[in-house]
């Protein structure tokens, strides 16, 4: 008996335990559904997504709130993995009911998640999951404020190309829907500029020794690599590519743009090259950017990264399509009026929202300076 | 080519090996396959990371600190979560070491969050070369110290009283007390032995990997393949199953395609089940 | 020298045994006979403290030891040969004798010692000393048991149906062995289900049935005893029961 007890009790610790890992928050008028990984490889990304909504709809509660209501929003984890994202977003929608959902950041998630807000009829706003698939397969409930991967790929392949005039380039990609859709970009600008890759390397989105891949494309006498995942694993490639004697460019896309990426890689991730469409640097920034980062900041003690930026411009523009529709709130008058985002000054830039859901914008690259930082290297001043 | 991802199989292979020993203890003492091994070894990288790194404790006093803290909290997790289990069904103490895994990374996300923590390179990073022969000093210390460990735990086993009567005490619970052996002091041994050497294992991948709470996820489930594959029954087993898996998936990763690096090491371990199921060592210590 | 009295033990809720005493003496023989769950084995692992009694008293050399560790009743000088002899399968012969000296591991010289004085008495050991006791005979095995059992140095050696599963001859070797050990000064309780053998080398004998002790007399008596030949040394098909307690009173 005794026995039965304590395993009791061991159950009910591991029942607090998982309690713990998920996030909820009170309940409330406007409801938003947040899903993010909260866990696992790219739990930070989901963390400043959160922390950019959240600064949102503080300063939009601040302010009134939406039709006099006010605005909260519940999170979901869904650890990255496809399956408990649609989970998530399930939840969100049926249990929660909530008037819109913003997420997730895994472009394989989004794409499996975003089939439960068409069902249900729920507008959707990515801020940054940048599969090209997910807004050209039909589905009218589905935003993107992130720069597509065609757009980043090729950006950064023509300034490869171009400007550092490679032309052994190999490429490393997260075997998932992200890293193979960048992969697929890149081989094809290269081709249309009349190269190929001397090495095309995948490695599972939660790979931690990447030395195989990273033989092999030193091997091939590489002069430049593409790497398409996100920061983690590129602060990973970054540090055993210089362990194994790998001393090439490293390029890819926004993915990749994270303070921390320079705190995990050292010296090895010092001019790293990569696409971004926000940049927090105050002293170059639009008015908007600058308000924003200087109240980020005070609000959590540390600079916005582009997720943080993106989720937050979310927010604000699911807020406006709000504010111009009814107070009932009809879901489908939201939804156009989002579809309708002209010219809105976003903290990221002026963002215009095309036929497919995309956000128009201009495309930056930036170096990872020595000893840290970011610098704008293209377009020049 | 081939030489170099051999090298670098051996030194990842030796950290799945020394996840294979905590396997193979277990099992041995406990019957039970524990699936918490790999949390000890983020645990392990974590004790480093608090002393060296927050606390600033130089690494030769802090890697000491940190295996001491790690025997710690074996001691600790086996009176709260594994000895009230010793009666329970198989299947029962198997959910329940896959439950304290979940619990530990919880508990790690809450206090530390979900995010990786930097870790210094610790025996440098920088590549001697030897002709074409690239060595990565650091991959030589892992290698070295995955060896002389199970070496070390090898004649513990074999040598000392404790060892002895560990095994004992594996094979016949009753009987080793018959022998005026204190068993569950044997198990609780046994079980901060195990976590030891997965949280060494752990400090010696954290300058490679980064530290966080769900590292011992994936490298958990490669130390259970390499145990498998050497036998879980085999001290030598076990690192000889490290070693090929390490080996395996390098190669497989350089010569056939990386993506299928992890499936590899799985179609692996599925294989010996099927054809050899006491494992490539057997049940040879 | 060792002293049960009213021992009752239960397994969950089945009663194994019903309060049993029995005493040996110091140099005797003694053994208990009975039918398969009688409760020897219950007996004898009460003693060792592996299984406990609910209520009486269990007094060795005239201490009080049934509140013990089972590691400080080893120490008192009682040693088991557990029913199966339970061998540790995969230590080596060697390894096994050593752990049945593992309480006084500091003592060196006087295991190396007796380790030899084992090679002595069970030669067989020797020549297999680096294998695998897994691999060890029948015989060979219940010996290494007996060897393992004697390393502790006991007052007080007790054993578990040695002749299981053994051919009669190397059950006649494995008796010859007991008496001698017996001889050199150490005390015996002896559980068989072979009475005859058992009958033979004992000075006394218990009867257990179903947890109770039924019976108690010198073996030469208890040989002599129509049921007990009847029930326990294949002689006539009668029960025990119709002729229970025509020889000594139990004393309970
Ligand atoms: N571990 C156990 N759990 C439950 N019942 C047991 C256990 N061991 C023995 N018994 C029961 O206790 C009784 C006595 O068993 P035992 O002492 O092994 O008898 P013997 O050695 O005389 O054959 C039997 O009825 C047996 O079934
Ligand atoms: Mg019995």
């Amino acid at each position: 008996m005794l026995h039965r007890k304590r395993l009791m009790g061991v159950v009910a610790f591991l029942i607090l335990g998982l309690c713990l890992s998920s996030v909820t928050y009170g309940a409330p008028p406007i409801k938003i559904g947040i899903v993010a990984p909260l866990s696992g490889g790219a739990a930070m990304v989901g963390d400043t997504q959160v922390k950019g909504i959240a600064l949102a709809i503080k300063q939009i509660n601040a302010q009134g709130g939406i039709h006099g209501r006010q605005v909260v929003y519940y999170a979901e984890d869904d650890e990255q993995i496809p399956a408990k994202s649609v989970n998530a977003v399930n939840k969100l929608v049926y249990q929660q009911k909530v008037d819109a959902v913003i997420g997730t950041v895994n472009s394989s998630c989004t794409l499996a998640n975003m089939e439960i807000t068409k069902r249900a009829g729920v507008p959707q706003i990515t801020p940054i999951s940048s599969n090209p698939k997910i807004t050209r397969l039909g589905n009218p409930w589905i935003f993107r404020l992130q720069a597509s991967d065609d757009q980043q790929a090729e950006a950064i392949v023509n300034y490869a190309v171009n400007v550092l005039k490679l032309k052994k380039m190999a490429i490393m990609y997260q075997s998932d829907d992200y890293g193979t859709g960048g992969k697929d970009v890149i081989v094809r600008r290269l081709k249309e500029l009349g190269l190929e890759p001397v090495a095309v390397e995948a490695f599972n989105p939660d790979a931690k020794d990447m030395s195989a891949q990273i033989l092999k494309i030193k091997n091939a006498g590489a002069d430049g690599l593409f790497m398409w995942t996100m920061y983690a694993q590129g602060a990973l490639i970054a540090r055993q590519s210089r362990q194994l004697g790998l001393k090439v460019p490293l390029m890819g896309g926004g993915g990749l743009t994270n303070p921390k990426l320079v705190e995990l890689a050292g010296e090895a991730a010092y001019g790293l090259l990569n696409t971004q469409t926000f940049f927090p640097d105050p002293e170059g920034a639009s008015p908007e950017a600058k308000a924003f980062i200087e109240a980020y900041k005070k609000e959590y003690g540390i600079l916005p990264d582009s997720n943080a930026a993106m989720s937050y411009d979310s927010m604000m523009i699911l807020a406006e399509a709000m504010k111009k529709a009814g107070p009932a709130l009809n879901k489908k008058e939201v939804r156009d009026n989002i579809a309708a985002t002209k010219n809105y000054r976003g903290v990221t830039g002026v963002i215009t929202i095309d036929k497919y859901g995309d956000a128009n914008r201009d495309i930056l690259i930036i170096r990872v300076k020595e000893g840290g930082g970011y610098e704008v290297v293209w377009p020049k001043h | 080519m081939l030489l170099q991802q051999l090298i670098q199989g051996l030194a990842i292979g030796s950290v799945y090996g020394l996840l294979a020993l905590g396997y193979v203890l277990m099992w041995q003492a406990w019957a039970v396959l524990d699936f918490a091994r790999g949390d000890a070894a983020m645990m392990g990288a974590f004790f480093l990371l608090i002393f060296n790194v927050f606390l600033k404790i130089h690494i030769l006093l802090a890697f000491p600190l940190a295996i001491a803290a790690s025997a710690l909290t074996g001691f600790i997790i086996e009176r709260l979560a594994y000895r009230p289990l010793v009666g329970a069904r198989e299947i029962n103490r198997l959910i329940a070491t896959i439950g304290a895994g979940i619990l530990i990374r919880n508990l790690y996300r809450v206090m530390f969050g979900a995010d990786p923590f930097p870790f210094p390179t610790i025996f440098g990073e920088h590549p001697i070369y030897i002709k074409h022969l690239m060595i990565v000093p650091q991959n030589l210390w892992i290698t070295g110290i995955g060896f002389a460990l199970a070496i070390l735990l090898r004649l513990f086993l074999l040598k000392t009283w404790r060892g002895k009567a560990m095994r004992a005490a594996a094979q016949d619970r009753e009987t080793a007390a018959l022998m005026g052996i204190r068993v569950k002091n044997s198990m609780t041994l046994t079980f901060v032995v195990a976590t030891v050497l997965g949280g060494i294992a752990g400090m010696l991948i954290a300058p490679l990997y980064f530290v966080m709470a769900d590292m011992g996820v994936l490298i958990g489930l490669k130390g259970f393949a390499a145990a498998v594959l050497g036998g879980i029954e085999s001290v030598t087993g076990a690192m000889v199953g490290g070693i090929i898996l390490g080996i395996a998936e390098n190669l497989a990763g350089g010569f056939i395609s990386s993506g299928y690096q992890t499936a590899i090491a799985f179609a692996l371990m599925i294989l010996v089940l099927i054809f050899r199921p006491s494992g490539i060592m057997g049940r040879r210590l | 020298m060792l002293e049960l009295e009213n021992i009752q033990v239960f397994y969950g809720p089945v009663q194994a045994l019903h309060g049993i005493s029995l005493h040996v003496d110091e140099g005797e023989i003694v053994t208990i006979i009975g039918p398969n769950g009688a409760g020897k084995t219950t007996t004898l692992k009460t003693i060792t403290g592996l299984v406990r009694s609910r209520t009486g008293s269990i007094k060795f050399q005239g201490k009080r030891i049934d509140r013990l560790l089972e590691d400080q009743i080893v120490g008192q000088g009682i040693s088991l040969v557990p029913e199966g002899r339970r061998v540790f399968p995969r230590l080596t012969v060697l390894e096994n004798l050593e752990m049945g000296a593992y309480l006084r591991r500091s003592d060196r010289a006087g295991i190396q010692a007796d380790i030899k004085r084992m090679y002595e008495i069970f030669p067989r050991l020797e020549e297999r000393k680096a294998q695998l006791a897994e691999t060890l005979s029948g015989g060979e095995q219940q010996m290494l048991a007996i060897a393992r059992a004697l390393m502790s140095r006991p007052k007080l050696l007790m054993l578990d149906e040695p002749s299981m599963g053994l051919a009669p001859l190397v059950v006649k070797g494995i008796f010859e062995i007991i008496q001698k050990i017996n001889e050199e000064g150490t005390t015996i309780l002896l559980v068989e289900q072979n009475a005859r053998m058992a009958l033979r080398v004992a000075d006394r004998g218990y009867v257990l049935r179903t947890g109770e002790i039924v019976m108690e007399a010198s073996a030469a008596d208890l040989m002599k005893n129509e049921s007990v030949r009847r029930a326990y040394l294949g002689e006539g098909i009668y029960s025990l029961e119709k002729n229970n307690g025509s020889v000594a009173g139990t004393g309970a």
